[in-house]
């Protein structure tokens, strides 16, 4: 190292990190080189005051005060501040619950609805098979098969109640006699 | 660490918040001490001191060793006073000066100031030293604050930075050289 500078080490030499060789080397080195002399006396220099930088002491009231502040903003933050929130236990089993509650009402959902839909179709069919056995407004068509029903010819409407016609003449008013 | 702190921290993980309140009184001289040495003044130093505590309390429970208490600790209140002095950047910032403090504080500090033992430093070469560290880039300034300031090893300054050893060394070789380059012939 004599013939190289030493500066680059300046720093891990003052704070011991080097081997007894390379000690021996800087040493030897700064004893010949003005520059890297200088450079290791403003190292120790600067080292030393930013070892004496100090902060100012703004008293135990304040730090009474600080707990307190600290205290009310997690006391804000946090609603079920018993434990904080990394560490606060997990209620597993009401979470289930909760998951396996609503997959339930979901599917009871979709049954009711099946069955409602399922149950009118029948009613349907049902209301269908009393009307053609009354054989009434069934249409049959020259194929023998029976069709939409034909519209009735008295004044009964094709959903059986009374025709227009028919409401006017049971007005209340009487206008239509 | 000492036990009792080893003790506290696993209290308070477990939900004590009694012992979270015994590891705000342990530390928070601490940490606001370092919060100040960052960043030069009063009202950000207080800022990151309670925010500190706050982040403790909610992550407490990524802490894995409660033996590495004190690394956590200052590892958030660093990347906090890192986040102010970022923000800082680009806007000017009035530095609030003693006089706007509470009177206990500025009563508390002027004693600090006028102590005789702390009168032999040259408070002007100081307060020059100071400012140069205040122009150093954000990391390469705690890293010069943690290891000649605080008197870490280069291995705590690592865990708290979250960086290599050799990031550690690179960044206090930059930032030795940026200082002695600007505080000159003030160093002889």
């Amino acid at each position: 190292m004599t013939s190289r500078h030493s500066r680059f080490w300046h720093g891990e030499y003052l704070d011991g990190e080097v081997s007894p060789a390379q000690k021996a080397e800087i040493e030897q080195h700064v004893q010949v080189c003005p520059e890297c002399r200088a450079d290791l006396e403003q190292t120790k220099r600067l080292r030393a005051l930013l070892g004496r930088i100090e902060a100012p002491d703004p008293g135990s009231a304040y730090f009474d005060a600080l707990e307190e502040r600290i205290t009310a903003q997690i006391g804000s933050q946090t609603e079920a501040d018993d434990f904080p929130m990394s560490v606060r236990p997990v209620n597993r089993g009401g979470e289930i619950l909760k998951t396996l509650i609503g997959l339930a009402a979901v599917i009871t959902l979709l049954f009711s609805s099946f069955y409602l839909s399922s149950l009118r179709q029948e009613k349907e069919q049902q209301r269908w098979a009393e009307k053609a056995a009354l054989g009434r407004y069934v249409h049959v068509d020259s194929t023998g098969i029976s069709a939409m029903p034909a519209e009735p010819q008295t004044g009964i409407n094709s959903v059986g109640s009374p025709s227009p016609i028919k409401n006017q003449e049971d007005s209340v008013d009487g206008s239509g006699e | 660490m000492s036990d009792e702190i080893t003790r506290l921290v696993t209290l308070f993980q477990k939900g004590d918040r009694q012992a979270f309140t015994g590891l705000v009184k342990a530390f928070q001289r601490k940490v606001y001490a370092l919060a100040f040495k960052m960043l030069l003044n009063h009202v950000e130093a207080d800022e990151v001191a309670q925010e500190t505590f706050v982040r403790v309390y909610h992550r407490i429970g990524q802490l894995k060793s409660p033996e590495n208490f004190d690394s956590f600790l200052y590892r958030i209140a660093t990347n906090y006073a890192i986040d102010l002095l970022r923000r800082r950047k680009g806007r000017m910032v009035a530095m609030p000066d003693e006089s706007e403090l509470p009177g206990s504080i500025q009563l508390a500090m002027s004693m600090r100031v006028t102590d005789p033992e702390k009168t032999l430093v040259d408070k002007e070469l100081l307060s020059t030293i100071l400012k140069a560290a205040d122009e150093l880039p954000p990391r390469q300034r705690m890293t010069l604050i943690l290891h000649d300031v605080e008197g870490l090893s280069k291995d705590e300054v690592a865990k708290i930075m979250g960086c290599p050893e050799a990031t550690v060394r690179s960044n206090l070789h930059i930032a030795r050289g940026k200082m002695k380059k600007r505080l000159g012939k003030l160093l002889f």
